[in-house]
């Protein structure tokens, strides 16, 4: 026993909660036996901001793109790699350590460095720490403080001391019991032979956190949702699949554009055996050579891609499907050699539908697509024909969106009558696609996709708040 | 999709009337253009890739006067001989060319800007980069002689190509000029490329580049084009496109033919086609879902669009004109006979629910699993299933999904466990406030000889907890608790895995089947991942798991 200290190290080395031995230092202090004197310190703690910037800081990743671009890069580009926000922060602050040159709207690398000592120091504050265990100058901390990655906040600390009628109080209670936490065993003895301590009921608690269900994830959960709601069956099917699915029984000529390896990501991989599938090939083929004319080639059909619209996967199941009514859906991943920027990463999310009747009909169509966009809240959409290769009609669906003016939610039609020969089909049937990514940006007031799919755990939980209101 | 800038002034010029921007917005959005902006007397509109003849004012001013009424039904375009020839010789890297004539352009700076650019629109879509198609423009009046030739141009041979005052030889231009840098090597045959010659001089080396003799200015009055490439069908398709679109503009609407003497045939084009396709009026109506359509309305619907028609009963037969290429089977009439009476103007029919709708299997066990480990405090992540090759190679993973043209060496390799993504997050997250529990269920992709691509496509769960200190039983006790909330009795068996450590490390057994890995992550790979806190963690094969007999019927 010590005698004496602050009450922050006695509940470090006692492991007694803060609270208890603060109420119980005041109740000793009212009865003279110990004395009390309050002194205030300083605690610095990471914020938010801080965490997000624990990787590298702005003017890092400016320094980096940098450097990956040959030492300069216009404004607008750098926007559109990092965020218009953090390129103005991070211009700033590289202009002011000397690592870049602002010239016209082009910027120009000059000097460079590490901030790694910063970054080190936002790693430890996490928790909390004291000025004096942090190794920086105060311009340095304050400049932390400034840009809102560290707090400070004033921490009030008790220091005592036990006074000798204390320590004659302490020699004389052996009989008599004090106790903090309420155990099992304590139950079992005379309540007169037992002093409850007070806690300090007023104190903060130590901060837990609950398990949070992603908020993108239960987005796509309440599509599937809608859809179930409006008689469709969920399909799921494979991410690899051969060009066959992808394009060819949705009669994309194999030279279309789209195939190139500019479009698509393509596999290191042997082809698929299309064995079981001979028929269907002779079938598409056919169509193929007679609507297109060219030579159909069936090794392309066999290579292997990942796919790039989830309509790969609602065909297939149509061509095992062909009698009416068919009413089935995806929400799937797909993929497409898109450059990564603020609104665009090679993988993402579609839903798919078909709807076959008996007598589908254009009108049906619309009807269908009204429906969905109404249970997905929106009160009005708007039609436009549109062009895809495996639908004739096709028709394109806006909605609009506060802040967003009208956007695209989904390309339609009815499948051409190629592809329903080629699938075997010989009713109509209605076909939709969406990207769930962009709609669900909308939905969440979300502005970079890549938020979608966020390692920090902070960012996890502020989303998960956010989407409350927005999905429920 | 094609966007092209357009001069209000040529449009409303080729229309014979001004109208309101919102009307032309609108009227433009019918037949799938959408405006993208407009001012200082130009439009940018985006048009759908199947109406290449919009590509260009003339092409929209045919269309908008069909759905304004001011010329409806098919456009004619008389015909006649030009007294040019061309002869062709074998140019097996792209044999096929085909030639047209059109007098009286009303030539402009405008005109100049936006024939450039219907060229080269036409050069991205149908000429997929002017490898299948390409085209040339000349100025007739330039154009030394009636007599052409086509055939390939050694490597020494001289002309002044486009933009040069003085000549070059052949391999220079493709050496030295832009355009022969991008496109030399299409039809090169060991240094020979195709050439166009007209009395004895080079006009043009398609697909690359055209002369600087035969350059078209805002005073050329008679234009010479030339379609080349390697498939005839599409090479007379282009030229019908744009005989047709450019003699649109003009006073008489004539085009100009020039025979072709070939080695693979004889032939005076433009062809001019108009086919003939019979339409069942019935069953027309019923696939809009409009079944009050008659042969009058649907007759008047498809003169809009700008076909010829004739009643004839129940039917209607419909002439299509040559540069309507997209059309190719009676639906695509329907199309536009729903353009012509305006989408928004078809009440939709709202679908009867006579079926019950059903979430795959898999959902429902996603749905539960998200519930139970929510409720055991873990928080959900959702990754991509691209990552890292180099990273996969890094822990020890050898057979997995390779990306061969990866757009970022972050995402190159698809993910053949989920852990993966988990020690990822971590390592992104890793100072996040204490114990970190997170769970992802997702996609994966392994190597599978009995599937027909050689690849299966699985569903899987990973869970793990990071902390100051953490102990295998951290992980093995929500483990099991996950699974007995299935009503699955579980055990571990000791087993080596790369990712755990020695000794900590088991697989997971269900019903004697193996459905997964947990175990603590060997500090090698912590470190490799810059994760200052130990890991446990486990991962279980969702689809194993369904295959499980004794799982409570979900």
């Amino acid at each position: 026993m010590v005698g004496r200290g602050s009450i922050d190290d006695a509940s470090r080395t006692s492991g007694i909660p803060r609270s208890t031995i603060a109420s119980l230092i005041e109740a000793l202090s009212a009865k003279g036996l110990v004395r009390v004197e309050r002194r205030a310190k300083y605690i610095y703690r990471t914020t938010h901001e801080g965490i997000e910037n624990l990787r590298s800081f702005p003017e890092e990743d400016l320094l980096k793109l940098l450097s990956e671009r040959g030492g300069s890069i216009s404004i607008q580009e750098a926007e559109r790699s990092m965020g218009r926000e953090r390129v103005s922060i991070a211009v700033a602050w590289s202009r002011r350590r000397g690592w870049v040159r602002v010239e016209g709207d082009m910027l120009i690398l000059v000097g460079g460095g590490s901030l790694e000592r910063y970054r080190e120091v936002l790693a430890k504050c996490i928790a909390g720490v004291e000025r004096d265990e942090i190794p920086l100058t105060d311009e340095e901390i304050q400049e932390l403080v400034r840009r809102k990655m560290l707090s400070r906040e004033e921490r009030r600390d008790i220091y005592f001391e036990v006074t000798d009628e204390g320590y004659n109080i302490l020699r004389r209670t052996e009989n008599l019991q004090i106790v903090s936490k309420i155990s099992k065993d304590v139950l079992s003895r005379k309540p007169s032979e037992i002093i409850l301590r007070p806690y300090n009921v007023e104190a903060e608690p130590r901060e837990i956190y609950p398990g949070y269900k992603h908020f993108y994830v239960d987005f796509l959960e309440m599509l599937r949702d809608v859809m179930v709601s409006l008689g469709f069956e969920e399909i799921t099917d494979d991410l690899v699949v051969p060009e066959l699915w992808n394009f060819d029984v949705l009669f994309q000529a194999q030279d279309h554009p789209a195939r190139e390896i500019h479009d698509t990501l393509v596999l290191e991989s042997p082809p698929a055996d299309l064995k079981g599938y001979v028929d269907l090939l002779e079938l598409v083929a056919k169509e193929h050579e007679r609507g297109w004319g060219y030579r159909y080639d069936r090794s392309i059909a066999s290579r292997l891609i990942m796919r790039s619209q989830t309509t790969a996967a609602t065909i297939k199941y149509l061509y095992t499907h062909r009698e009416p009514p068919v009413r089935a859906f995806i929400v799937g991943r797909v993929f497409r050699f898109d450059t990564i920027d603020a609104k665009h990463l090679p993988e993402f999310h579609q839903m798919d539908g078909i709807a076959m009747e008996r007598d589908m009909s254009l009108r049906k169509l619309l009807g269908i697509l009204t429906q969905i966009t109404r249970a997905l809240g929106f009160k009005e959409v708007v039609f436009k024909p549109g062009y895809f290769p495996f639908t004739e009609p096709s028709v394109e669906g806006y909605v609009k969106i506060e802040g967003l003016g009208y956007i695209e939610i989904f390309g339609s039609g009815l499948f051409r009558p190629e592809v329903l020969r080629m699938v075997g089909v010989k009713h109509n049937v209605g076909a939709w696609g969406m990207g769930v990514d962009r709609l669900a940006m909308a939905y969440l007031s979300i502005s970079d996709i890549r938020e979608l799919y966020t390692p920090s755990l902070e960012k996890l939980r502020w989303y998960r708040i956010a989407s409350y209101k927005a999905i429920h | 999709m094609p966007v092209i800038r357009l001069s209000t002034k040529r449009l409303f010029g080729l229309l014979g009337r001004e109208i309101e921007e919102t009307d032309l917005e609108r009227l433009l959005m019918r037949v799938k253009g959408e405006v993208e902006g407009a001012g200082n007397g130009y439009i940018e509109v985006e048009i759908n890739s199947d109406r290449l003849d919009m590509m260009i004012s003339e092409g929209v001013a045919r269309t908008l006067k069909g759905l304004l009424g001011i010329e409806v039904g098919l456009p004619r375009y008389p015909y006649k001989s030009s007294g040019h020839r061309l002869e062709v010789k074998d140019v097996p890297q792209r044999p096929y060319i085909a030639m047209a004539i059109i007098r009286g352009i009303r030539s402009s700076d405008e005109f100049i800007e936006e024939l450039i650019q219907f060229q080269e629109k036409l050069h991205m879509t149908i000429g997929r980069k002017r490898r299948k198609v390409a085209i040339g423009l000349h100025d007739l009046s330039k154009v030394p002689g009636r007599e052409c030739m086509y055939r390939e141009l050694e490597p020494t041979e001289t002309f002044a190509p486009l933009g040069y005052s003085r000549s070059l030889k052949v391999e220079e231009i493709l050496r030295v000029t832009e355009q022969g840098r991008l496109y030399g090597h299409i039809s090169n045959r060991d240094g020979r490329v195709p050439g166009i010659v007209c009395g004895g001089e080079v006009i043009s080396m398609p697909p690359v580049i055209n002369s600087e003799l035969t350059r078209i200015t805002n005073r050329t009055r008679d234009l010479l084009i030339d379609v080349t490439g390697t498939d005839l069908g599409y090479v007379l398709k282009t030229l019908e496109i744009l005989s047709t679109t450019i003699a649109e503009g003009t006073e008489d609407r004539a085009i100009e033919r020039v025979s072709i003497h070939a080695p693979w045939g004889d032939l005076e084009a433009p062809v001019g086609e108009v086919r003939k396709m019979v339409l069942d009026v019935g069953w027309a109506s019923s696939l809009i879902g409009l079944e009050g359509l008659g042969v009058e309305s649907i007759s008047r619907f498809l003169e809009e669009m700008r076909y010829g028609v004739k009643p004839l009963g129940r039917e209607v037969e419909v002439y299509i004109p040559s540069y309507r290429i997209d059309v190719i089977e009676p639906v695509d009439l329907v199309e536009d006979i729903a353009v012509a009476i305006d989408l928004n103007k078809i009440s939709p029919e709202p679908l009867q629910i006579t079926l019950p709708g059903r979430l795959h299997h898999s959902s429902i066990l996603r749905r539960v699993l998200r519930d139970i480990m929510t409720g055991l405090g873990f928080t959900e992540v959702y990754r991509h299933v691209l990552v890292p090759e180099q990273l996969l190679r890094d822990l020890g993973f050898t057979d997995f999904l390779k990306i061969r043209n990866p757009v970022s060496s972050e995402m190159s390799a698809a993910r053949p466990s989920i852990i993966i993504s988990i020690l990822i997050t971590l390592s992104a997250t890793h100072h996040s406030p204490k114990p970190i529990k997170i769970y992802e269920i997702g996609d994966i992709v392994v190597r599978d000889p009995t599937t027909y691509t050689g690849w299966r496509t699985g569903l899987s769960m990973a869970a793990s907890i990071l902390d100051y200190e953490v102990s295998f039983e951290d992980i093995q006790a929500p483990l099991f608790s996950m699974l007995r909330s299935l009503g699955l009795s579980p055990r571990t068996r000791s087993r080596r895995h790369p990712l755990f450590i020695d000794g900590r490390s088991a697989e997971i057994i269900v019903n004697g089947r193996i459905v997964g890995v947990v175990g603590e992550i060997r500090l090698e790979v912590l470190k490799k991942m810059e994760i200052d806190f130990p890991v446990a963690a486990f991962e279980v094969d969702l689809k194993q798991l369904i295959n499980t007999q004794s799982m409570v019927e979900l």
